[in-house]
């Protein structure tokens, strides 16, 4: 019996698909950012147990205008969420803001202090370092991201460099750095 | 046409398998187990911080640098503003009679999880020659236990930066200690780094957020404790 070119591609029926499935396919792997798709991204797993994020200040807080800024300015005003203050702070408030001296490098920092369900803070406390925050210029701007950053964590959202939840001081005074990304805006109004 | 298919299916499966193997840095038990110790560690915390630019800024602002390995986890220090007022808080476990009860604003201290480290080497800065377990007081979950964290931590390998505070430096800032910890050291947030298999993983920094100067010290342990390493 003769082979014929027939036979062989009945063997080995178009070769060419193999590394194109090959590739598309890897493609697919390692030019999907892989936190496009995760929330919350903020590294434990936590989100608010509502839309409504509530919040106070406990008594010795030295400049609460950063706390209404980051709940009113940014997460009422530019996301699905609602913010609701109140003058007397409870165990179920959302967000307890203390001004406090942290140590180290830190400027603020979010805790969940009881949980609604492993995934949901019941309540939290927001400690803001104003001492730490204050090095360096444009103060006014630097207290309202760092403010706005914490309150991110609250609902779900991680660092990144091109927001507020970027670390540090900001690079100049653009509003950029504090609002949300819009990755993260599109989370937080899908998740509340 | 549909062996066609079929060869194009088997390719794609395993490409992706090689993929999900490759991007995952075919994780083991031990990778898999610092990674839920760092992740029941910070459940339910999150910083912002002032990154140092580069190892060597690092170096000079850090009081010690360490690596070693975690031994324990305990409860850490608890630190209380000495002038706070009572804030009004509220408890939602109501008594019998339905009145909710004022807690006094002191019921809610700043708490530290504590790391009790097994010294290595002490890369930069002083510490006493018989200094070879030192407890790090790190911003800790209120969801686990330290027994379970320890359970998961244990053996862990890690290089830290520290900034150790006094009790006057306390009392300056208005703060007083009720946990009696002897030394107090608070890690900066960009120098605390575990060992993986995969590579090194933080706490609540991240390696591909790094500044610049970073690059090459995160390739690996080794380069790190170089990079961080005071010149003799």
């Amino acid at each position: 019996m003769t082979e014929t070119a027939q036979d062989h591609r009945n063997v080995l029926p178009h070769w060419w698909i193999i590394p194109l499935a090959m590739a598309i396919t890897a493609l697919t792997f390692f030019t999907t950012p892989s936190s496009a798709d995760s929330f919350p991204d903020n590294h434990h797993d936590g989100l608010a147990d509502s839309s409504t994020h509530t919040y106070c200040f406990q008594s010795w807080v030295s400049d609460a205008s950063v706390g209404h800024y980051a709940m009113r300015d940014i997460l009422d005003d530019t996301t699905d969420m609602s913010d609701s203050y109140s003058t007397t702070c409870t165990t179920s408030t959302d967000v307890v803001f203390r001004d406090v001296n942290l140590g180290g490098s830190l400027r603020g920092r979010y805790t969940c202090m009881t949980w609604y369900s492993n995934d949901r803070c019941n309540y939290s406390i927001v400690e803001l370092d104003f001492a730490q925050i204050d090095i360096g210029s444009n103060d006014w701007h630097d207290r309202r991201k760092t403010s706005g950053h914490e309150v991110g964590h609250s609902v779900g959202t991680n660092h990144d460099t091109i927001s507020m939840m970027i670390s540090g001081s900001i690079p100049d005074t653009s509003v950029t750095w504090r609002r949300f990304s819009s990755h993260d805006i599109t989370h937080v109004d899908a998740s509340y | 046409m549909i062996r066609t298919i079929a060869i194009a299916a088997l390719a794609s499966i395993a490409t992706a398998i090689l993929a999900i193997n490759l991007t995952s840095g075919g994780a083991s038990d031990s990778e898999d187990q610092v990674a839920a110790f760092v992740d029941a560690l910070t459940h339910g915390t999150g910083v912002d911080y002032e990154p140092f630019a580069t190892p060597a800024e690092a170096r000079q602002t850090a009081d010690l640098i360490v690596s070693g390995r975690v031994v324990d986890v305990v409860d850490g220090a608890e630190l209380h503003e000495i002038d706070a007022e009572p804030a009004g808080i509220i408890t939602p476990d109501l008594p019998l009679d339905g009145e909710e009860t004022l807690v006094p604003l002191e019921a809610t201290p700043l708490h530290f999880i504590g790391l009790v480290l097994e010294l290595d080497e002490v890369l930069s800065g002083s510490a006493e020659a018989s200094t070879r377990t030192i407890t790090v007081q790190v911003i800790g979950t209120t969801l686990t236990t330290p027994d379970d964290l320890a359970e998961l931590g244990r053996d862990a390998q890690i290089i830290v930066g520290l900034d150790a505070i006094s009790t006057s430096d306390l009392t300056e800032s208005g703060l007083r200690q009720t946990t009696p910890v002897d030394n107090l050291y608070f890690p900066y947030t960009d120098v605390i780094w575990l060992t993986s298999d995969r590579g090194l993983v933080s706490l609540h920094a991240h390696a591909e957020l790094m500044p610049e100067g970073w690059a090459d010290a995160l390739r690996s342990p080794e380069a790190l404790k170089d990079a961080l390493r005071a010149e003799r």
